[in-house]
């Protein structure tokens, strides 16, 4: 198992390995014997122990912060679905991250979708492949059994810990006109 | 919120101020597809590919020339930026005359636009088929125009 420092709001360019005594693994860069022979080139200290630090506060708020994020997530989910009712929501409802609601809008696409949000100052990612060099949607829904046509239009919302229930307000604030507004240009809700 | 910068892409925009602005306030747009009668339609794309755009034309029967383009385009925004221009394209200066309407390339339509990038050239230009289609569809429906 990987950790990633900069996912817990540690330091970037430092991550720890968790593995089984024993185990036996090639290192993906060669050269130096340091970490064991595991990965050569001399280690960050700095970076060791911010890594070290943010993990210690990570773990002691997390109790705490999941049950926060998980109000605030299903909150968002809630109203978002009563506001536009047609958009799907990906992934169970209760057994997700604390810190993600991820929904598909049909007959729209998601970079479009991102591009108006970020013009009214909200942060998001899509599984659009117009964000992507690759022309498939995200293979994670499509997977999952959704029509390629729909997963053109998902959007991941993500919380974290400096997220505020007045920020989701204003989302949910933009969001609606945004999907009304690219519904109207669509061709796919066009009698044609 | 509010105090917040308006656009919080730290890389910048992608897109051209052009693109931006046809994107944001797109030309031409048909909303009121049902009681519109055109001329000749022309649909290109697929949902599942992620670009579809479906295009309107009036003819104006005395000169030849595009009267009116209005379509209706799901995709990025390159995709809704490059038909909104390519519909101004047609319909400025008078109209375009159907047999330079059906010439106009994707390249012509970028240039409008200030470029695109790279990895918009290919997919999200489509405009330019689904207007050929659509002149098509009025000429089948006029064979004296040949």
């Amino acid at each position: 198992m990987t950790l990633n420092g900069s996912k817990i709001y540690g330091p970037k360019g430092v991550g720890l390995l968790y593995k089984k005594n024993g185990i036996k693994i090639e290192p993906l860069i060669m050269g130096g014997e340091q970490e064991g022979g595991l990965r050569a080139g001399t280690e960050s200290v700095p970076l060791i122990v911010g890594c070290a630090e943010a993990l210690r506060l990570a773990e002691a708020s997390r109790e705490e912060e999941a049950s926060r994020l998980t109000g605030l997530r299903d909150y968002f989910i809630e109203r978002l679905r009563e506001k536009i009712p047609e958009a799907q929501l990906n992934g169970h409802a209760q057994m997700r991250l604390p810190n993600n609601a991820h929904f598909s809008f049909p007959h729209i696409e998601g970079e479009s979708i991102l591009l108006m949000l970020d013009h009214a100052g909200v942060e998001a990612s899509t599984g659009s492949a117009c964000s992507a060099r690759d022309l498939r949607p995200s293979h994670v829904l499509l997977a999952l059994g959704q029509d390629a046509e729909l997963a053109h239009g998902s959007i991941r919302f993500s919380f974290g810990r400096y997220t505020t229930k007045e920020e989701l307000d204003y989302c949910l604030s933009v969001l609606p006109a945004i999907v009304k507004r690219l519904n109207e240009l669509s061709a796919l809700t066009a009698t044609i | 919120m509010n105090e917040k910068p308006k656009t919080c892409d730290g890389a910048g925009w992608l897109y051209s101020d052009t693109v931006k602005d046809h994107f944001f306030n797109p030309r031409n747009i048909l909303l009121d597809e049902k009681n519109y009668v055109a001329d000749g339609v022309g649909v290109v794309g697929s949902p599942a590919c992620g670009d579809m755009m479906a295009l309107w034309i009036r003819v104006d029967k005395e000169n030849g020339r595009i009267a009116e383009c209005k379509w209706r385009t799901f995709g990025c925004a390159s995709a809704i930026a490059s038909t909104s221009m390519l519909s101004l394209m047609a319909t400025e200066n008078g109209g375009m005359t159907l047999a330079r309407a059906k010439k106009v390339t994707p390249e012509a339509i970028i240039d409008r636009l200030g470029g695109l990038p790279d990895r918009k050239y290919h997919c999200s230009v489509l405009g330019h088929q689904a207007l050929r289609e659509a002149i098509q569809d009025y000429e089948s429906h006029h064979a004296s125009n040949g």
